[in-house]
């Protein structure tokens, strides 16, 4: 592995919305030629396993000491307030890569991850639809508490390709040579899928001890990146709409810049046990309170504003604490861009 | 909540390859008409929490009495052991969701995988409904939580331009929701076509894109932990249930691209350690060749699978542990997946 480590301190850089057809939303579970990883975490008391693995097993060489499934990754970790730090990784064809975020980035950060692939000779983004990746929460090393896979993002997703060059391999640069477009990821259906419009969580516990089962206490996290940094009246502004488990219907509106995470219970009170309970049906799941919610960015579908996340719940039983978690569902299309770093 | 219940049992599932257009893929964390749960347990000191999610919040009349957005949720739980089939279903109004504890909503005391079904509360007929998010949290007995995973989904009529499979004629509910098929012919109906026209495809071949060599490890500052992994896989062809047939490949590659493989059996659902499957796939397994520079010299992996029947498909979640210092750590996710394969599975009412 070869690897260079740079750090950038960009408090404002230019993040804007692409005018052009958003089609293609991001997909999940499935390879991409860009990862994006809403959450690591490797400040004192936690770390993150995080894994690329390379699925292009092609070892015809390229005729430039390169072969078809060589690859550069270029990781790119955001905090909480946008400051970048990068690095690149080669993989080669099957190769996979694991490593620890808080030695890969030691920074002590928590933030959002993004993962691209790049040819390994010119250092430019190209269209290499070959990856998977993962996340493990964890304390310090191996000790599990969840894991979740990235959003995955397909180059070209609607084959846009005029006036593109490739490598030496024929992989298509994403963007023309020497273009100033060089500088930005523009996930506008045409570069890379668009973001989503719209995130879901299915199902939240209610905070707090149910009725029905005093020995249980749930809480949560909820962790969401956005796709502007924010600042100077740029908020990402967010509607929340929820539901109990009875169509009982709530909503809370509040703002961020560049990355959040709190119990919902900062959010609103409407997820605790108590008011969950109102016009509940109580006779499902033990007289346990749940709902569900979705979240948008209310900025506008032009505004450079879209959002990604994960969530996990946790319970609390005879001062044993257990937890999982997952991504967040999604449905709708954003074009917005990100700066591209090298 | 309306609730009808039902148990078939089934040793042999009528199942099938299409002919026709294959195109779209199973989704992810989207929005869909069918949800697959690769595993559900409920088995003794094992549980799982499933969420179904109906997310049209649409409550304009339909004018037979129900809404836009009012569902029928068909359960259908199969039994990994014997493919063996029990049902319920579960009316969900605009926007409604419910959660359950599988040992009860199936009360079987079984381990398998789970499908999820959209249909017109009225006539109990499938339907183009895609609104349904859901997921899995798998737990010790009711709260205490273990691991969590997103189903797969399934559009209906995902194809081009949303077409319906030919010989449709568009016939829909009173809610002007499509049904999946033609309800005059009771074999259509019997059966889910997952095969790119009625639902999107299952993938053709899934991926762990990491795993830690089953074992123990002794870490760089004196610490050892143990490593283990499950896998839950479930195949669509019914000709697995042999015992002694192979039918599935793993192909994999340690973290300095050695390749192994290994064929073995799943048949109808299979939850099985690493190690069960290869020898590979162990501390000592991978560390031939391996590039100890990394991971503080834990071994590290990922393999592909793929059915070796032409007809059949796979799909399938995991779930990583640690044991450290006696305390047990788990973390679980879904497997990745590329390609499509056209596969049915039966349909019970």
């Amino acid at each position: 592995m070869f690897r260079s480590m740079m750090g950038l301190l960009a408090g404002a850089l230019v993040v804007g919305t692409l005018v052009g057809p958003a089609s293609a939303q991001p997909i999940h579970a499935q390879p991409g030629s860009v990862l994006i990883f809403p959450l690591y975490n490797s400040t004192q008391g936690n770390n993150t396993v995080l894994t690329v693995t390379n699925l292009n097993e092609d070892e015809n060489s390229c005729g430039n000491g390169f072969r078809q499934g060589d690859v550069e990754l270029h990781y790119v970790y955001y905090s909480e307030t946008w400051q970048e730090s990068d690095t690149d990784e080669q993989l080669t064809p099957a190769d996979t890569l694991t490593v620890l975020a808080r030695g890969h980035n030691p920074n002590f950060e928590m933030g959002f991850l993004v993962v691209e692939a790049r040819d390994p000779e010119t250092g430019l983004a190209i269209d290499f639809d070959f990856l998977i990746g993962s996340a493990i929460i964890v304390n310090s090393e191996f000790d599990f508490e969840w894991a979740y896979t990235p959003y995955v993002f397909e180059a070209l997703p609607g084959r846009f390709e005029r006036g593109l060059t490739d490598d030496a391999c024929g992989r298509l640069f994403l963007d023309p040579a020497g273009d100033p477009d060089e500088l930005t990821m523009d996930f506008d259906g045409r570069e890379l899928s668009a973001f989503p419009d719209t995130l879901y969580l299915d199902h939240f516990f209610g905070e707090g001890t149910p009725a029905g089962r005093p020995a249980v206490s749930f809480g949560n996290t909820l962790y969401l990146m956005s796709s502007s940094p924010g600042g100077l009246g740029n908020s990402t502004n967010v509607a929340l709409v929820g539901w109990n488990n009875n169509e009982k219907r709530f909503s809370r509106s509040f703002s961020f810049d560049c990355y959040y995470f709190s119990s919902l219970g900062e959010i609103t009170n409407a997820v605790s046990q108590t008011n969950l309970d109102v016009d509940s049906d109580d006779s499902e799941l033990l007289g346990v309170e749940y709902g569900w919610l979705r979240l948008t960015a209310t900025n506008g579908p032009e505004s450079g504003h879209a959002l990604l996340g994960v969530y996990t719940d946790a319970a609390t039983i005879g001062g044993d604490v257990f937890t999982s978690g997952r991504e967040l569902q999604y449905s709708g299309s954003r074009s917005v861009t990100i700066p591209r770093t090298f | 909540m309306g609730r009808r219940y039902g148990v078939i049992t089934t040793a042999f599932l009528s199942l099938g390859l299409l002919a026709g257009a294959a195109s779209a893929q199973p989704l992810h964390a989207r929005q869909g008409s069918v949800l697959v749960f690769p595993l559900f347990d409920s088995t003794q000191m094992a549980n799982t929490i499933i969420s179904v999610t109906n997310t049209n919040e649409d409550e304009r009349s339909c004018g037979n009495g129900l809404r836009q957005g009012d569902v029928q949720v068909h359960y259908a739980y199969f039994d990994g052991a014997t493919c063996a089939e029990s049902n319920t279903d579960e009316d969900l109004t605009p926007a409604d969701t419910i959660t359950v504890l599988a040992r009860s909503h199936n009360p079987n005391f079984e381990v398998g995988y789970l499908i999820v079904e959209a249909r017109d509360p009225e006539t109990n007929l499938p339907i183009d409904y895609d609104f349904l998010i859901g997921s899995a949290i798998v737990v010790n007995s009711e709260f205490d939580f273990e691991w969590a995973y997103t189903p797969y989904v399934f559009e209906g009529f995902p194809g081009t331009d949303r077409k319906m499979p030919p010989g449709l004629t568009g016939a829909a509910d009173a809610c002007g929701r499509y049904f999946l098929d033609d309800n005059s012919d009771p074999a259509d109906l019997a059966r889910l076509d997952f095969d790119g026209w009625e639902l999107n495809t299952f993938p053709d071949r899934i991926y762990l894109d990491n795993f830690f060599g089953e074992g123990t490890v002794t870490l760089g500052g004196g610490g050892m932990v143990s490593f283990s992994g499950s896998l839950a896989l479930f195949t669509t062809d019914p000709n697995n249930l042999d015992p002694n047939n192979l039918d599935v490949l793993m192909v994999g590659y340690n973290n300095n691209e050695r390749l192994f493989s290994r064929s073995f059996h799943v048949g109808c659902h299979r939850v099985l350690g690493l190690s069960e499957i290869s020898g590979a796939l162990t501390q000592t397994g991978l560390s031939a060749s391996s590039d100890n520079g990394e991971l503080a010299g834990v071994e590290t992996g990922w393999f592909r699978l793929e059915t070796l029947s032409p007809r059949g498909s796979i799909l399938g979640v995991y779930a990583q542990s640690s044991v450290i210092g006696g305390n047990s750590f788990v973390g679980g996710r879904e497997l990745q997946y590329t390609g499509s394969r056209q596969v049915s599975l039966p349909r019970f009412f």
